[in-house]
This record gives C-alpha cells, sequence and structure tokens, in this order.
C-alpha cells in the first residue's frame, strides 16, 4: 500500500468563526464550528510532549490550524529553538492552505504528497526521525488516510541491493553497492558475502567496518579495557 | 612538520589516556595531530589540549540507521563514507589506530591510502594483520597471551609510533574558571575544618562497571577512618545523573550528610582533582583525567581491570591490589571476592603521604600495593607492600628486560637490581628453570632448522619439518621467557605469504636463526641476573660478618 490516499471529493467551507475548513472525500478536517478552539484543545492535550522535546513531527496538516498553535506553544516553551515536520498526503490541501496564507511558516517544513516510500528516501526527514521527536497526530486527517498513515509507521525499507542503490546519492557509494550481485539483499551481501572475498579494497574495509560496527561494536582484538 | 591522525573508538578512559600520546607527538615538534573517536566519547576528546581537530562517527545513528526497519541499510553505509569523507580526503603522514578493536583495524586500512604510514592494527588486501615493527608485533600477538603484561599500552603505542615519551606539558583543556572556583571551595573547606594544609582525599564513588566498585561497606568505613584522622577530609566524587546523586545522598546519610560530595562533569573534574591531594579510585575514566592533571592516585585495582596494562600512568600513582596470582584480568570470567579491606586502603593512604617511603603499610594477607615509577621503557609497577608473589614478580620485571635486549638492545640494570631486591633464592630457582625450557626450545629450533636444510634437498623430509616446527611452536604455551620470542616468531611464520618451496623455505630459515638470536638474549639476561644474583649474595654475606663481628665486639 506504499501509494497516496485517492481523492475522490475536495472542497472548502467556511465556519461558524469564518475559518476555512477543507472538506475531503466528504470528511471535514477541522471544526465546522470553530477551528481554532479544536486546535487549542488538541495541542493542550499533548502538552506534555511538546514540553520535553524541541521537535515536533505532524501527521496531518488540513489547513493548519493546529500547526499554528503548536508554534506558538513551541515558541513559549523553546523559544526560537524548535523544528516541526508535517506530513500530508494530499498537495492540493497544502498547496490551498499557504495560497490562503493559513499557515505560520515559523521552524515549520512541510512534506506533502509523498507516498511512505519517497519520504523515507529524504535523509533531512530521516535524521529528524533519528533524533525521536515528538509525535501529534491531527485526528481528522489521520482517520481520513489512516492507510497511508499506518504505512508511513510501519514501513519497512527495501532491502535489496537494486532498489537500496536508488535511494543511495553519493556516487562511490553506489558504484560499490553495484559491485554485487543485485539480486542479494544489503544483508546477504555485507554479512555473508563481503568477509569470504579473498582480496579487500579500501571500500570493502569501509564495509567491514560497518558490518562489525552494527554486529557488534567495539570487540577486541588485544587484551582488555575498561 | 607531521600531519597525524589518531583513531580511539573506545570509551571515555581509553579516549582520556590517549593525551599522554597527544602530547609526546606535539611537545615541540610542531606536528598537528587530529583525533578521530565515537560521538559518544567527544565528552573526553573535546578535553584534550593539542588536538588539531576533532572527527566524530555517529555509531549510534549508524546503528540505528541499520537496525531499524524504517530506513534504508544503504543510509548507514552512506553515513558512515560520509562521516570520514573529510579524512579520508586529506593526506596524512600518519594514522595511528589507538583504538585496538575490530572496527578500528578495518578503518586504519581504508584510511591506508590517504596516509603515508599505518601504525598500529590494520589489514593488507588480503586481510592479513600487517605489523609494520616488532613494537606492533609485541602488541599485537604478544600482550594478548602473557599473562602479566610487562609494559603498559601507553608505552607500548609511545614505542609503536617510534616517539619518546614526553612526560611534561598541559594535556588538558581546563575551564580557568572552574579552576578558580575550585581553587576557592576546597581551601575554604580546609579552612573550615580548621587545618589549612589539611588533605583533601577524593573518592570516586561508582564506577560503570559494579565489578570494578570499592563494595560500598568498605567505603563507609574508609570514610569513618578518614574521619578520624584530624589533617583529612574525604570527598566524595560523582557525575552529573540521577542515579549518582541517588547513590551519594543514600551513602551521606550514613555519615550525617557530613561529608562533601562533589558533582562534576568531565570538565570540571578536572579543576577539581587539580586542587586535591589524592585520588581513591577503581578503574575509572576520572583515573586517566588524574593522571593528566598529575594528581597522586590510589588505584583500587578490582574485577576484571588490567592495571599492568592501563593502570594509573603517572610516577606519584599506586595500585593496590589483590595478589596477582590470584586476579583474573579477562572480562566475562568471574573474579574471586576481593581481600583489600577498608584499613588496607587507610594504610595506603597514610603510605602516600609520607616522605622517606620507608616504612611500608602493614597490608591484609593476599593484597599487594604497587607503586609507579619509570624507566627507560616506561612505566614500571614494583611491588612495595603486602603479599608479593616474587615467582611472577621475578618473571614480569625479567620479561620487561628481555623486551630492552631484545628491541633496544639496552638493559635496564636497574630491573636485575630490583629481581635481587624480591629474593634471592627464588631468583635462582626461577633462572635455572628458564635455562632448563630455553635449552628445551633450542633443541626443537636446531631439530627445526636441521629438518629444514634436509628438506630443501629431499622434499620427503618435510614432514619432519612440520612435525619439527609444530613441536618448537608449541612453546607458545609455555609461560616462561621463550613465550615472548616463540609468539613473535609464530606470528611471522603464519604472516609468510604462499611462494616456492625454496623461497619459503629461505624465509623460515632467517626466522629460526632470528629465534635463535632471541634465545640467545634470553640466555645473556639469565647470565647477567646469575652474576647480579652472586654480587648480591656475596655483599648479604659480607654484611652479615660485618654485623656478626659487630655484635662479638660488644
Amino acid at each position: 500500500m506504499n501509494h497516496l490516499p485517492i481523492i475522490s471529493s475536495y472542497e472548502v467551507k467556511t465556519s461558524r468563526t469564518q475559518q476555512k475548513v477543507p472538506v475531503v472525500n466528504g470528511v471535514h478536517l477541522h471544526s465546522i464550528y470553530n477551528p481554532f478552539k479544536e486546535a487549542e484543545t488538541l495541542i493542550n492535550n499533548n502538552l506534555e510532549p511538546i514540553t520535553n522535546k524541541n521537535e515536533v513531527l505532524i501527521l496531518g496538516l488540513g489547513f493548519g490550524y493546529h500547526v499554528n498553535y503548536t508554534i506558538e506553544k513551541m515558541t513559549e516553551l523553546h523559544g526560537n529553538n524548535f523544528k516541526i515536520i508535517v506530513i500530508e498526503p494530499n498537495h492540493q490541501v497544502h498547496q490551498d492552505c499557504i495560497a490562503l496564507d493559513l499557515l505560520n511558516k515559523k521552524n515549520v517544513l512541510v512534506y506533502s504528497g509523498f507516498t511512505a516510500e519517497e519520504l523515507y528516501r529524504d535523509l533531512d526527514l530521516i535524521h529528524f526521525l533519528l533524533r525521536k521527536p515528538a509525535m501529534i497526530a491531527h485526528p481528522a486527517s489521520f482517520n481520513l488516510y489512516q492507510m497511508y498513515f499506518k504505512t508511513f509507521l510501519t514501513f519497512e525499507a527495501p532491502t535489496q541491493l537494486d532498489e537500496i542503490s536508488k535511494f543511495t546519492e553519493i556516487r562511490e557509494v553506489k558504484n560499490y553497492l553495484k559491485t554485487f550481485d543485485s539480486n542479494n539483499t544489503f544483508e546477504t551481501a555485507f554479512y555473508t558475502m563481503l568477509p569470504k572475498k579473498e582480496q579487500f579494497n579500501s571500500m570493502d574495509f569501509l564495509a567491514m567496518a560497518l558490518v562489525e560496527m552494527t554486529k557488534r561494536s567495539g570487540e577486541k582484538v588485544v587484551g582488555d579495557s575498561e | 612538520m607531521k600531519k597525524i591522525l589518531i583513531i580511539n573508538l573506545r570509551r571515555l578512559g581509553d579516549v582520556f589516556s590517549t593525551a599522554h600520546l597527544i602530547n609526546s607527538l606535539t611537545t615541540g615538534t610542531g606536528n598537528q595531530v587530529s583525533l578521530l573517536t565515537y560521538k559518544e566519547s567527544c565528552r573526553a576528546s573535546e578535553n584534550l589540549k593539542n588536538v588539531t581537530k576533532h572527527f566524530e562517527i555517529d555509531r549510534k545513528e549508524i546503528i540505528t540507521l541499520k537496525t531499524n526497519k524504517l530506513f534504508s541499510d544503504g543510509f548507514a553505509f552512506e553515513q558512515l563514507y560520509s562521516q570520514l569523507s573529510l579524512i579520508k580526503n586529506q593526506e596524512w603522514d600518519q594514522v595511528i589506530n589507538y583504538s585496538n578493536d575490530v572496527v578500528g583495524a578495518y578503518l586504519a586500512s581504508y584510511l591506508k591510502d590517504s596516509s603515508k604510514q599505518v601504525v598500529g592494527v590494520h589489514f593488507n588486501h588480503l586481510r592479513n594483520v600487517v605489523t609494520q615493527n616488532e613494537w606492533e608485533l609485541l602488541f599485537n600477538d604478544v600482550l594478548p597471551v602473557v599473562k602479566y603484561a610487562p609494559i603498559h599500552f601507553v608505552d607500548c603505542y609511545h614505542k609503536m609510533s617510534g616517539v619518546m615519551l614526553v612526560k611534561e606539558g598541559e594535556k588538558l583543556n581546563t575551564n580557568s574558571i572552574y579552576n578558580e572556583t575550585a581553587f576557592n571551595n576546597i581551601n575554604a573547606v580546609r579552612r573550615e575544618h580548621g587545618e589549612a594544609n589539611s588533605k583533601i582525599i577524593g573518592i570516586q564513588l561508582k564506577t560503570a562497571d559494579p565489578a570494578k566498585d570499592i563494595p560500598e561497606a568498605i567505603l563507609h568505613e574508609l570514610v569513618n577512618l578518614i574521619k578520624k584522622n584530624q589533617e583529612m577530609i574525604p570527598f566524595l566524587l560523582i557525575a552529573p545523573n540521577d542515579d549518582e546523586r541517588r547513590a551519594a545522598i543514600e551513602f551521606n546519610k550514613v555519615h550525617n550528610d557530613e561529608i562533601v560530595v562533589v558533582e562534576a562533569d568531565l570538565q570540571a573534574i578536572a579543576s577539581v582533582l587539580m586542587n586535591i591531594d589524592l585520588l581513591v579510585t577503581p578503574d575509572t575514566a576520572i583515573k586517566h583525567i588524574a593522571d593528566l592533571t598529575d594528581t597522586p592516585v590510589l588505584e583500587i585495582s578490582l574485577g576484571h581491570a588490567p592495571f599492568l596494562k592501563q593502570g594509573s600512568y603517572s610516577k606519584d600513582s599506586m595500585i593496590l591490589t589483590d595478589v596477582i596470582s590470584s586476579r583474573e584480568f579477562t572480562q566475562g570470567i568471574a573474579s574471586k571476592a576481593s581481600l583489600i579491606t577498608a584499613h588496607d586502603i587507610m594504610s595506603c593512604i597514610f603510605y602516600s603521604f609520607t616522605r622517606s617511603k620507608t616504612i611500608k603499610p602493614r597490608l591484609s594477607n593476599e593484597v599487594t600495593l604497587y607503586q609507579a615509577s619509570f624507566d627507560q621503557m616506561g612505566i614500571r609497577y614494583t611491588p612495595v607492600a603486602g603479599t608479593i608473589n616474587t615467582k611472577i614478580e621475578i618473571h614480569r620485571l625479567m620479561s620487561r628486560q628481555l623486551i630492552n635486549m631484545m628491541f633496544e638492545q639496552a638493559p635496564d640494570n636497574s630491573i636485575y637490581h630490583d629481581v635481587c631486591n624480591l629474593d634471592l633464592s627464588t631468583a635462582t630457582d626461577w633462572s635455572n628453570s628458564e635455562k632448563t625450557i630455553v635449552t628445551n626450545v633450542m633443541k626443537d629450533l636446531l631439530g627445526s632448522l636441521r629438518s629444514l636444510l634436509q628438506s630443501v634437498e629431499n622434499r620427503k623430509s618435510s614432514k619432519d619439518f612440520v612435525v619439527n616446527l609444530g613441536k618448537l611452536i608449541s612453546h607458545v604455551d609455555s609461560q616462561a621467557l621463550v613465550q615472548i620470542p616463540v609468539s613473535m616468531f609464530k606470528s611471522k611464520i603464519e604472516a609468510i605469504n604462499a611462494k616456492s618451496f625454496e623461497e619459503n623455505a629461505k624465509e623460515v630459515e632467517v626466522l629460526l636463526y632470528e629465534l635463535k638470536s632471541d634465545m640467545q638474549k634470553i640466555l645473556q639476561c639469565l647470565k647477567e641476573l646469575e652474576v647480579q644474583i652472586n654480587t648480591s649474595k656475596m655483599d648479604d654475606m659480607i654484611t652479615r660478618n660485618l654485623e656478626s663481628t659487630k655484635v662479638q665486639h660488644t
């Protein structure tokens, strides 16, 4: 299920408090009564994680009322030292949100219209995720795009070397991966075939360093140490 | 001026101990030394003085990228490549693998093309370990097999790198505000105590490995003993984390919260150590920092802490340990319960503050105190009090002497003197036993040589050669001096690349003659020792005669 959700209908309505509300496949992404109040309630219910961390991953943008309130809270808590990344499958909603000038862009990066596979190719996003940010799911978006977000959260990166090569941006690494049979998995190539090689070049040693580092780090060659 | 990269992927304490080599490499040379560590050890590396550039590998990130299914494995490799690209893309005069682990060996091999010389464990294109000199061979193949290391790692790395030890010089970056605060606060404590010259004894409460911790009951008793002495003030040293804070609070409750607890990070602790009189610690990173600030250390060596290879490295240091024969230095093998008591530690504290060092501390049975000093090879630990296993100590000292003879062609006469001071009778027995073992090795060596020459003439004799060589190499298991040259011989034999029979035979012949020469050096050491033993016996006899004459006259 590594694709974008199908959007069969999309319209923009106006709430009683005169805010724009996107309606996708018949689902209102914000309260049709008061989107601000709804956003405040959502973020106030998630105060603990954003107090402890200065990086937040928000699943679902909609028209960004909850994102704006998160920025407000994060500024209170962390000054300018915070970062927010928003994942939104519907690129049209994001474009309209920008066009309507609804989103406060302070320290915010939005990934819209990308499949899970495409997202996990992005090194900036990967580094952000490695830092274990706080996570807030926008309930209406999350329920509407349930399959999309589930795929994102339970994604399994391809293991075949030919697929991995596509993810790789460094030429030397790409070329090195090509020296193995592309039908092999990374695991087989590095952990089984590489140690059996008869002759080792410079990149082989780097690969062996990775193997050892990830297999059991710090194995001793000589003696003991604290 | 050389551009040098040191790889040290080990823990904090090991990274701190690299400072000795960095100091020797940079003092008065104009050399630029950079350091590659894991990111988690940069807390240590950034405190080291004279480091031109710090490089780091974010191991945790790489492991997460590799093990978490969300991310492509390729990113892990790409990250490692990227994190090393700055190092790889410049030319080094020397890359020193100070890491002593497999990852370090592979990285040194990866960087081989970027450096004129690689020191320490690394591989050739066939993934065989490359050794540049005899010191590396000693480090890689001898130190792991000998039970009681004759040389400290710091000294071995100096020898491997071809650099003389420079003891003087600042080795740490300290913070002047911390220094001033520590000076003022510690002196205020001294004044409050009523004795401006009070001795402050810093006690390290915890280590990262509970097997190395000084048992809490002993620490309580030790603190009580120190408190009984008007001129001494105990300080508890802890790291700034909740676990140690809690432990210190609990510990202090027993002492009515009277003990000063110093909570300091790795930079601040240096300022504290500079202002105390003695550090009592198990094998910890703090011990290595104290070595760099010239703070006297009383190391309580427990668990598998390998004090002979990585003990406290400064001239005023002492090491208190269970007698060496009862120590187990291999990780994973359970150590016996220590017999060191609070009174033993207290006796050593008193001893450390005496100037003449003539009255030795009285220690529990099976406990030994070593005093550090420097000789021509580097640091030497000499047993000065307690139970001394003379046979092991003689063997350890004479192994050091053999290394002097084999690698430096310069014996250290103080070693013979120290051996004789241990016990003349044991030294004689030990020497006789060693001579017998050398004779046996020589027999096997000559047998190997003879059958090798025969097999060159007649290939049928090569079976005899293989059998004889096997017998010769089996002496690597001998717990005698021959273990050192035979282990080196074995490694050299294993490193011979398969060529024609004649060529290989020629190489083996050269190595056999080399081994023969080393055997002769052992005999030379033993002969010199015997001369010294006889001289000492003679001196003893004369002294005894003189004394008995004096008694008769009175």
